[in-house]
């Protein structure tokens, strides 16, 4: 349990430096200041994202390394060079995964111009499944946070694997997955809100 | 070729027809009714290398939205546009190393930042060399001085700072175009006239195209030797400034509150077109005849209890070129 929470509060701290400034997005847009990042020589996704680095967020982010080394202390855990390098693999997935969420949802507002609402119902209680174990969970939830918006890969299925646990539905190798999942999933992330930034630019305001 | 071309640019937007009340607002969530809006129906000219035009009509006209599609924030929905050789909407970060825009109500600063701090990642965004950044800035500190505040983050800038700031933070990179969208709105007197005199020195300097939108009557006249002139998406005049100020520009209005009223009050040179209780509306010819003369003429013969002069606004001009039309003078550039 703690593991779960330890690594999911790891993968989001790392996500909210890096991404967090996308939910202000939708302000940009209903100011019109979202225009200046269109007549700069970049690529407008990366420049937006640029744009701020959440320094808050550090605090959240010393917090969850913390939470991390004393859980993994605790569990007693050997830490082989293997399970390193797939716990790196891990956290950059979900760093992945959640940021592309913070991304498609941002996206909206370029439809809306407003995109705030959707943070609360799809990001946080996204999030907070990840506090638990999938398997408390329906298949039908379970099967979601696999295929649709997959936050199992945040630190479920990662977390079985460390832990040499059991998945009651999914093939125990699934945590394997998670960078590929991450990239794929991100890649998609950028792919919308590339879409919903060339509507913008035929409607506009 | 010239540096910017439009041909037959048009713009839409459809806008969401919304019913009032609770009925309206459900119904509209079922089936939504769209109005096509053309901010910009059919607009052509050209702009040729080193010239400063200045683009203006009234709020709504669609001066906005044409600036939007020159700098490739907006697609246009027809026509053609190229800056520079390039089509902006679809090569933007090509075509953005090419312009500087400013927009006058929003900065392009990074607010929390002290404003060299800004100077610094612009000169990294555009790749600005070493050598060209210390040259313009030398220029720029010297004539807008900007040295005063350059320490100062953006957002503690006094409103004419700002501006000044964002002007030059628009040329760091050396662009062949400047576009100004109100560059001088909100400012004082003092202030408008710096940054006018930066403005032309610029243009005469670097050669540098500028195209200008404002509502301000005087930075057109002592900036362009052209202007374009549009209302509802479609280009009214376009030509020599010179022309228009002659012919509608002088027209000023006098008013006067006169101790009592005079119902036989008539003024040579001047045409009385409007009347409220001790109140005088006068509108003259600034070339036949100047205010104080007039003024001289009814002190004469009335006390004047307070009086002001009141400028041609570009509303009222348009409105004049509408009504009268532009026939004789008109000399469409090609």
């Amino acid at each position: 349990m703690l593991f779960l929470f330890a690594l999911s509060i790891l993968s989001w701290g790392f996500c909210i430096i890096l991404f967090f400034h996308f939910r202000s997005l939708d302000t940009y847009i209903l100011n019109g200041t979202f225009d200046r990042f269109l007549v700069r020589p970049l690529n407008p996704f990366f420049h937006f994202m640029a744009m701020k680095f959440d320094i808050a967020s550090f605090g959240q982010f010393l917090f969850s390394i913390i939470v991390f080394a004393i859980v993994s202390f605790q569990l007693q855990l050997e830490w082989t060079i293997g399970k390193i390098l797939f716990l790196l693999g891990a956290i950059v997935g979900g760093v992945l995964i959640q940021g592309g969420l913070l991304v498609i949802i941002s996206a909206f507002a370029f439809w809306t111009t407003k995109s705030e609402q959707f943070y609360w119902v799809a990001m946080f209680p996204a999030r907070n499944l990840t506090y638990y174990p999938l398997a408390i969970y329906p298949k039908f939830i379970q099967w979601i946070t696999a295929f649709v918006i997959p936050f199992g890969f945040v630190n479920y299925f990662p977390t079985t694997v460390i832990l040499n646990k059991e998945t009651p539905y999914f093939p125990d190798y699934m945590g394997y997955f998670s960078p590929l999942v991450g990239v794929l999933f991100f890649g998609l992330a950028y792919f919308i809100w590339m879409l919903g930034l060339s509507r913008y630019k035929s409607t506009g305001s | 070729m010239s540096i910017i071309e439009v041909n037959n640019l048009q713009k839409e937007f459809m806008i969401a027809k919304r019913e009032t009340g609770l009925v309206g607002a459900l119904k509209s969530l079922v089936k939504r009714e769209f109005i096509k809006k053309e901010a910009v129906k059919d607009i052509s000219f050209s702009i040729e290398k080193g010239e400063m035009v200045g683009y203006i009509g009234p709020n709504g006209a669609g001066k906005s939205t044409t600036i939007k599609m020159l700098t490739g924030i907006l697609v246009p929905s027809a026509g053609q546009v190229t800056v520079n050789g390039i089509v902006p909407y679809e090569n933007r970060q090509e075509n953005a190393k090419n312009i500087g825009v400013v927009f006058g109500q929003r900065t392009q600063l990074w607010w929390d930042l002290p404003t060299i701090e800004s100077f610094e990642l612009l000169k990294a965004i555009y790749r600005v060399t070493d050598q060209r950044y210390k040259e313009n800035m030398s220029i720029f500190q010297e004539i807008l001085g900007l040295d005063e505040f350059i320490n100062t983050p953006v957002r503690q800038l006094s409103l004419g700072q700002r501006m000044r700031a964002d002007i030059a933070a628009s040329l760091l990179h050396d662009p062949p175009i400047l576009f100004l969208d109100e560059p001088t709105i909100g400012l004082d007197v003092v202030a408008k006239e710096k940054m006018r005199t930066f403005i032309q020195e610029i243009n005469k300097e670097k050669q540098v195209t500028v195209i200008l939108t404002t509502h301000d009557m005087e930075d057109i006249e002592k900036l362009c030797q052209r202007m374009v002139l549009i209302d509802h998406g479609q280009k009214v005049y376009d030509g020599d400034i010179l022309a228009v100020k002659e012919r509608f520009g002088k027209m000023r209005t006098l008013v006067v509150d006169l101790e009592d009223a005079d119902k036989s009050f008539a003024v040579k040179n001047g045409e009385l077109c409007k009347q409220e209780g001790n109140r005088y509306w006068l509108r003259f010819n600034g070339n036949e005849v100047s205010a104080s003369d007039l003024i001289t003429q009814i002190s004469q013969t009335h006390n004047i209890k307070d009086l002001t002069v009141e400028e041609p606004e570009i509303e009222s001009i348009i409105s004049r070129i509408y009504q009268e039309g532009f026939n004789e003078k008109q000399t469409v550039q090609g």
